[in-house]
């Protein structure tokens, strides 16, 4: 394209650009890119108290924020002992398991014991019959 | 996902030391069985929450010798790679890699060795943040032929493209400011 | 030419910035607060942060000092890269644009607007370049963008990096106080007559988050001067692209231009062209091109 006679063409669109921006504009101000302390930081009472509020606003936040945290260590601390209560349990009830089968065991064994302390006592008494029988 | 960085090396498994048992070899498994069980009696609901859980039991029960061993995870390097991957990526051409050599300024350590692959896509930022986790600082300064520092977001496929020299982008890079 | 640069530059944008709720100290009617400004199209956004919080000190909940580096803008709840040329940031998100007056039908009641969100957070989203610093960290980053365009203009930066101290801090100092002059003159020491390359940011309408570098030589392999129309084939699909548009400075580019003299008059502050692509299955407001 030549450049005559886009000249025109673009001028045309930026000039339609601006006049589509700047109807109403008057709504809106012109502002200055990060401009210092106007001096409009008076130093009337309600300007101090605002400052103070404020100040005291930021500390109340942080206190929120730090007992927020607290909170959350609390409740990851019950989780944890939770966590472990139950891993407990766990453990007592196999070791629950493994002592009654131990008791059993061991119970049966005693009975094995005691029937063969019969047993033995049962010839005992034969050969102490038998002898005083042949007596 | 795939790796970035092609010349690392290092993925280190450590398998958790072993655990005392409190229970004897031989009840092992009756013993597993029996813990198994105490558990399904929790897991009324089957839900994600309950699956972590149900994770954290068998650790749980891991440490008092019952569970199998768990598995080691997985290596913290490439984590935090691929962690930053996911910005941004589609077609098959952002996972093309282009080489970029490292430059260190002043007395900055070197890196070694000090040309790397970087996937196309990946923007500059990752390559700051590749440089401070390598080299251990909290900040680093980065420039390309020796000129300019580039925005963070821009594409490194893009600057190699315009930038590269012998196929290679030149990155310089420094702990203060270099080149203000 | 001369005058399309007057313009150019001259372009501003009616904004309305809401502020964070969060900020705000909270009353009765729970209402949003409003800031409404005209923003030239050639600056950065974040150079109007701190003016803009002043303005509404009185009912910030913190003081200034406290929240000026956690705050960011949004737009449609995307993120607003302060990077990025308010112009084109506009470019890329603003959604219905008009060619020119006679298109409006009620013109009394008309009026342009960009809503936009001031946002504060104490996370900053991913693709932020958190502001630490100021306006200082962002005329830094000005400079390396110049040293950059420079570079891919002339094969080195030396014509940036050879600018005497005072005219480095006129040359920002005129990107701040809105002085056309001192602009053109330190520009034209930077940008020579036959550039090797073009500097040129594509972005996409409505991703605030793509950007491409492409590599634009000015006059390529046949010995031609690159079209906007070859810039475009050679960028995307151009099927995909048919009924597209391409936007600069807000208005629709005819597609035949020489991207020479486009990045001529249309360079944006920072020393790039930035160009928004949009596919025409997204758009179907755009005429006149």
């Amino acid at each position: 394209m030549d450049r005559d006679t886009v000249v025109p063409v673009l001028i045309k669109k930026l000039r339609d650009r601006d006049q589509i921006q700047d109807h109403y504009n008057e709504l809106f101000n012109e502002i200055s890119p990060n401009a210092r302390d106007d001096g409009t930081s008076s130093s009337s009472t309600t300007h101090q108290i605002l400052g103070a509020l404020k100040k005291e606003n930021t500390l109340k936040d942080q206190s929120i924020e730090d007992l927020q945290e607290r909170i959350e260590i609390m409740n990851k601390n019950i989780e944890r002992l939770n966590d472990e209560l139950i891993s407990t349990n766990i453990e007592n009830n196999i070791l629950q398991d493994k002592f009654e089968s131990l008791n059993d065991e061991y119970n049966k064994l005693v009975q094995r014991w005691l029937q063969k302390v019969q047993k033995e006592a049962d010839v005992m008494n034969a050969n102490v019959e038998n002898i005083n029988s042949s007596k | 996902m795939s790796r970035i960085i092609t010349s690392e090396s290092d993925t280190d498994n450590d398998t958790d030391s072993s655990r005392s048992s409190t229970l004897s070899q031989s009840s092992h498994s009756s013993s597993l069985r029996d813990g198994n069980r105490q558990l399904s009696v929790i897991d009324y609901s089957p839900s994600i929450t309950m699956e972590r859980k149900l994770e954290h039991y068998t650790r749980k029960l891991s440490q008092v010798g019952l569970g199998e061993k768990e598995d080691s995870s997985v290596s913290s390097d490439s984590e935090l790679i691929s962690s930053n991957h996911q910005v941004l990526l589609d077609d098959e051409e952002s996972l093309e890699k282009v080489q970029i050599k490292f430059i260190p300024i002043g007395s900055i350590s070197s890196m070694v060795p000090s040309v790397f692959k970087i996937s196309q896509g990946q923007p500059f930022s990752m390559i700051l943040a590749f440089l401070t986790k390598k080299l251990k600082i909290q900040y680093v300064h980065c420039y390309i032929n020796n000129s300019f520092a580039p925005s963070p977001q821009q594409k490194i496929g893009d600057l190699w493209k315009q930038f590269k020299v012998n196929d290679e982008l030149i990155v310089s890079y420094c702990g203060s400011v270099a080149f203000g | 030419m001369d005058e399309i640069k007057r313009l150019v530059w001259k372009g501003t944008l009616n904004v309305q910035i809401e502020i964070d709720k969060s900020l705000i100290i909270a009353t009765d009617n729970n209402k949003s607060l409003y800031v409404n400004i005209r923003i030239p199209r050639e600056t950065y956004i974040s150079l109007f942060t701190e003016s803009i919080l002043r303005g509404v000190k009185d009912h910030l909940r913190k003081d200034l000092s406290e929240i000026i580096t956690n705050v960011w803008f949004e737009s449609d709840g995307k993120l607003l890269l302060w990077n990025i040329p308010i112009g084109a940031l506009y470019d890329i998100t603003s959604n219905l644009r008009i060619e020119s007056m006679d298109s409006i039908s009620d013109k009394d009641t008309f009026i342009q607007i960009w809503k936009i969100k001031l946002v504060y957070g104490k996370e900053f989203p991913a693709m932020h370049i958190p502001i630490i610093n100021g306006d200082s960290q962002i005329q830094k980053y000005w400079m390396h963008q110049w040293k950059q365009s420079c570079f891919i203009l002339n094969g080195s930066s030396k014509r940036v990096m050879s600018l005497h101290m005072n005219d480095t801090q006129l040359f920002w100092n005129s990107v701040l106080n809105r002085t056309p002059d001192s602009f053109e003159q330190i520009s034209s020491k930077v940008i020579p007559k036959s550039p090797r390359n073009i500097p040129v940011v594509l972005h996409t309408k409505g991703q605030t988050d793509s950007l491409y570098h492409p590599v634009v030589p000015n006059v390529n392999n046949e010995g031609k001067n690159t079209t906007l129309r070859r810039l475009l084939d050679d960028f995307c699909d151009y099927n995909k692209f048919e009924n597209g548009t391409v936007v600069s400075q807000g208005i629709c580019l005819p597609l035949d231009l020489d991207l020479h003299f486009l990045y001529s008059v249309f360079f944006s502050c920072d020393g790039f062209l930035h160009l928004t692509i949009t596919y025409s299955q997204d758009f179907t407001h755009d005429k006149g091109c």
